[in-house]
């Protein structure tokens, strides 16, 4: 390379190297950072996930205490079962639409501003979780640290009701709760988007 | 002193002794290194010292020390038959149940019977010893190396537990206990799926 050539190369190569890198990733990520991503990037690629995590936060904080912080417990430890189930191999019925309908039930529950008693809501949550569970279990990469992928999978789901509570805690004022109540719309309308793709 | 600057004081001591750790002080010490901080190599075995520790720290508001004794006696007891047992028994899969079962301890009920506590404490050391000892070589290396296993398990769940029991005693507040709550849901969901990819592996199903 000419020092006159090497003027324009040099400064050109670290873009055009910086913009190829993402062919690089058209492999399946292998190792313990690997899993890690794949886990905690599995639910958020899913629109349909997200929504009803999303969901299950903002009923929470919706609801208020101890609600605000049992569904959000009660929610990982169900899903992490209908995974299990789904790693396992055990057919489950209708993921997809019960996967939707987590998300249109959920929904209409902030958007109506329902208060079941603790117990039902509980139920429910976890009923759903199970479908989200198994969706996931179902998908896991081959190559995938199973490890790694758990922690981010439930890293991932924590965080997504963690945003769902803070944005549920917006219904302390008026103009919040009116907020709060319109994305519950939001939610439940989107459900019936994935209902009508899932049927 | 200033809150920054002993936030500062305590990194720049954490860094520091990473520096050291380019050769051993003694000669023939590295093996204890190596047995002290293998709990923390495995991210099952630190999965189960995390959920371990919270409990302990969360339950006990007495009798930790016979816990804790409890560790020290069944990690020296595994130690010692792991050297017999490691190949029969399927130490991996009772380490994820036990994760499974502490975590759903961290969130189930708020009290529990003492020797509950001193059982699980002795299972969590004897079930990490079981996947702590080196490969065969001389007798004396493979002994200090064992002493480090005994020690960095031991001090890991004794400083972990201490640490949430502080915590705790400082900050009696509602989010922390919740924290820690959701925090046990997470370990036990982990610990749920960890279990189903291993069975599922050994099974052939995956």
């Amino acid at each position: 390379m000419s020092p006159r050539c090497s003027r324009f190369t040099a400064p050109l190569s670290l873009p055009l190297l910086v913009l190829l890198s993402p062919l690089a990733l058209g492999h399946t990520e292998v190792g313990v950072v690997g899993g890690f991503i794949s886990g905690f990037l599995h639910p958020i690629y899913g629109p349909d996930h997200v929504v009803a995590m999303v969901a299950v936060g903002l009923w929470g904080a919706f609801l208020g205490s101890p609600a605000i912080w049992l569904l959000p417990v009660v929610f990982p430890l169900v899903m992490a079962f209908g995974g299990a189930l789904g790693v396992l191999g055990v057919p489950l019925p209708g993921v997809e639409i019960g996967i939707a309908a987590s998300a249109i039930v959920l929904g209409l529950m902030v958007l109506l501003a329902v208060r079941p008693p603790l117990w039902v809501a509980a139920v429910l949550v976890g009923a759903f979780g199970i479908f989200h569970g198994h969706a996931h279990g179902t998908e896991l990469p081959d190559a995938s640290n199973p490890l790694t992928y758990a922690i981010g999978f439930v890293l991932a789901t924590g965080l997504m009701h963690l945003a769902g509570i803070a944005f549920g805690l917006l219904a302390g004022s008026p103009a919040g709760r009116l907020a709060v109540r319109s994305a519950g719309g939001l939610i439940s309308a989107a459900g019936l988007y994935f209902l009508a793709g899932a049927l | 002193m200033n809150p920054l600057v002993r936030l500062l004081m305590a990194l720049v001591l954490t860094a520091a002794p990473l520096l050291a750790q380019a050769h051993s002080p003694y000669p023939g010490v590295r093996g204890f290194y190596v047995g002290a901080l293998h709990p923390l190599t495995t991210p099952s075995h630190v999965l189960l010292i995390l959920a371990i520790s919270i409990l302990l720290g969360l339950r006990l508001t007495e009798g930790r020390m016979r816990c804790l004794a409890t560790v020290f006696a069944a990690t020296a007891l595994g130690l010692v038959l792991a050297f017999v047992l490691a190949s029969y028994l399927p130490s991996s899969l009772f380490i994820l149940l036990l994760t499974t079962l502490v975590g759903g301890l961290i969130i189930g009920p708020t009290s529990l019977p003492g020797w509950s506590l001193v059982v699980l404490s002795g299972a969590c050391g004897f079930l990490l010893a079981l996947e702590s000892i080196p490969d065969p070589g001389p007798f004396l290396d493979v002994l200090i190396t064992v002493t480090g296993s005994l020690v960095g398990i031991h001090y890991l769940i004794m400083y972990g537990s201490r640490a949430v029991r502080h915590g705790l005693e400082r900050w009696d507040s509602g989010p922390l206990q919740i924290g820690i709550k959701v925090v046990g849901s997470w370990i036990a969901a982990i610990g749920l799926l960890m279990l189903a990819f291993t069975l599922a592996g050994s099974t052939g199903i995956a």
